[in-house]
């Protein structure tokens, strides 16, 4: 008997035939084996994508939603109760981007207001317009009872580069440095200074170009806006005169020290067809080291069509502060403020209020902000019955 | 042998091996510190320098001159973040994140991408055409372009 063959012709014809059918089909598996490595490494990068936007929250089809809530206990020596506790603001952010379109918008909720349409509310006025409209105001301003709902922003933009961006809708007035940022999770104190929100309107409707322009280090920035009457609050759904409001304002950030930004605002137009406003601003922000130096000044000149009477208004304050790490419990801030507020009808040297503060502000961390001051208030001869007086304001602040 | 290694004296071992210590702990930091690599796609050609990357890396610069949307990637964390904060944004960690929070509320503008390491980084920037990130210099690789370098 011979030795078996384990390679018998048979086998060794197939093992042949095998090798020629892989060796042909090698360029194809290779064509094949590049598409899937290149399947495999678009899928890796989608991924990638998906996990870093779902990690900050940055995915375009979502809605952004944050906020910020703060409470506040408010000690004034002549208002004749032992101190109060505020609910004070209750704010929501809405926002949503898709491509260069961006829409954003705050709700704001003051005092814990509670609306209740079927009855009647001390803090709440109807009106009713031409066509039947019935709109409720909550919330009238001064007052012990205010309470507000309000939709303080509400805005779509497109950017298109740098240098322009159109956006339309409710904003904030670009002036000065406070408005723009009057947070209580970024402001380091309670208070806001009078200057910064009873000269220059606060807000407005209409439309607006912004952009910025790079030399270097020197970034310029601009704002040109065209709004409804600029003296009335409630001027969002129908502007009730031919009178418009055009404004702007300009900054520039150089690059010396740790911040050295400085802008000029304007704002002019007429108000309900009886009288002419001209507003004017300045502003500036410096920061050397844990060192800032913040301060605004703003000037209204108002001219009463049918009378030619005259109202000049200015306003400025002037805050030093120093921030410093408390080892590693967060930061600690130290800020003095003093303002000065005048709303004479007739020259600068009536009716004038005086507001020095004192503050402490710690954060243990970047989105919650613990407060409190002192305040030593000449009040202006509009606040009747009031004479010097102190406060004292302590509040927290959450954003999330 | 490891006996006869042991039982050198001590005195003379003692002094070399701090020495030792101190060129290799000399080396690491210098090795690293400011040793960024700042990258972009091999299809942008825009010169960056350190005023630009400051202004891409806070959003103030968020359209490239070919009318696409900057797309500024972070690391999350580690030691090439926090010197890439420092140097060029000129903030600590607690400051950049009160930075972003003042952004999100009055331009509702997000900090940018982030990702846990460099090679994601350098893989997403050699993929996604208007991106820019930064990674360790030794990480760097023909896969990307090198627009500017951190010392």
């Amino acid at each position: 008997m011979g030795k078996k063959r384990f390679f018998g012709k048979g086998k060794v014809l197939s093992l042949i035939a095998g090798a020629m059918l892989l060796f042909t089909q090698a360029p194809v598996f290779a064509d094949q084996v590049s598409d899937l490595k290149k399947e495999i490494d678009d899928l890796s990068t989608r991924i990638m994508i998906v996990e870093a936007e779902s990690s900050d929250g940055s995915s375009a089809q979502t809605i952004d939603l944050q906020g910020y809530y703060d409470f506040t206990y408010v000690d004034e020596s002549n208002a004749g109760v032992n101190g109060t506790f505020r609910q004070h603001h209750l704010s929501i952010f809405v926002g949503a981007t898709r491509n260069k379109f961006k829409m954003f918008s705050e709700i704001e909720f003051e005092f814990g207001p509670k609306l209740d349409l079927e009855g009647t509310s001390t803090t709440s006025t109807q009106t009713t317009d031409s066509a039947g409209d019935h709109t409720h105001t909550i919330g009238e301003n001064g007052g012990t009872n205010k309470v507000e709902i309000l939709v303080e922003t509400a805005w779509l933009e497109y950017v298109y580069k740098n240098w322009l961006a159109i956006r339309t809708g409710k904003h904030l007035t670009p002036y000065g440095w406070w408005n723009g940022n009057h947070y209580p999770i970024l402001a380091l104190t309670t208070s806001r200074p009078d200057a910064s929100k009873r000269i220059f309107p606060t807000g407005s409707t209409g439309i607006q170009l912004y952009g910025s322009a790079f030399f270097g280090g020197l970034k310029t920035a601009y704002n040109l806006y065209y709004v409804n009457d600029i003296d009335n609050d409630a001027t969002n759904k129908w502007d009730a005169d031919n009178n418009k409001g055009v404004g702007g304002r300009l900054a520039f950030s150089l690059p010396i020290l740790n911040k050295f930004d400085i802008g000029f605002s304007a704002l002019g137009g007429r108000s309900n067809n009886t009288t002419d406003n001209q507003y004017w601003g300045f502003d500036e922000i410096i920061q050397v080291g844990p060192f800032e130096l913040l301060s605004e000044f703003a000037y209204n000149d108002q001219r009463n069509l049918s009378s030619g009477v005259r109202l000049y208004q200015k306003g400025y304050y002037v805050q030093p502060s120093v921030t410093v790490p408390a080892a590693s419990y967060g930061d600690v801030s130290f800020v003095y403020r003093y303002e000065y507020l005048n709303l004479s009808s007739i020259g600068f040297n009536s009716r004038d209020k005086t507001v020095h503060t004192f503050g402490l502000a710690f954060k243990p961390r970047p989105d919650v902000a613990l407060k409190a001051e002192h305040n030593l208030v000449r009040p202006d001869s509009t606040s009747t019955g009031k004479h010097k007086y102190t406060d004292t304001q302590l509040s927290v602040t959450i954003y999330f | 042998m490891i006996k006869n290694i042991l039982s050198v004296n001590r005195s003379i071992l003692k002094p070399k091996v701090v020495l030792f210590a101190a060129i290799f702990t000399l080396v690491v930091s210098v090795a690293y510190a400011g040793s960024i690599a700042v990258i972009v796609n091999k299809a942008n050609s825009e010169a960056i320098d350190k005023a630009k990357l400051n202004q891409i890396f806070t959003k103030e610069y968020r359209v490239w001159g070919n009318g696409k949307d900057v797309v500024p990637i972070d690391l999350k964390s580690g030691e090439a973040y926090v010197s890439f904060i420092k140097t060029v944004i000129g903030k600590t960690e607690n400051q950049v994140k009160s930075y972003w929070i003042q952004q999100k509320i009055t331009k509702n503008l997000k900090e940018p991408l982030s990702f846990t390491n460099a090679a994601k980084v350098k893989s997403f920037v050699s993929k996604i055409e208007n991106s820019i990130g930064y990674i360790p210099k030794g990480d760097v690789d023909d896969s990307v372009r090198v627009a500017f370098e951190i010392d």
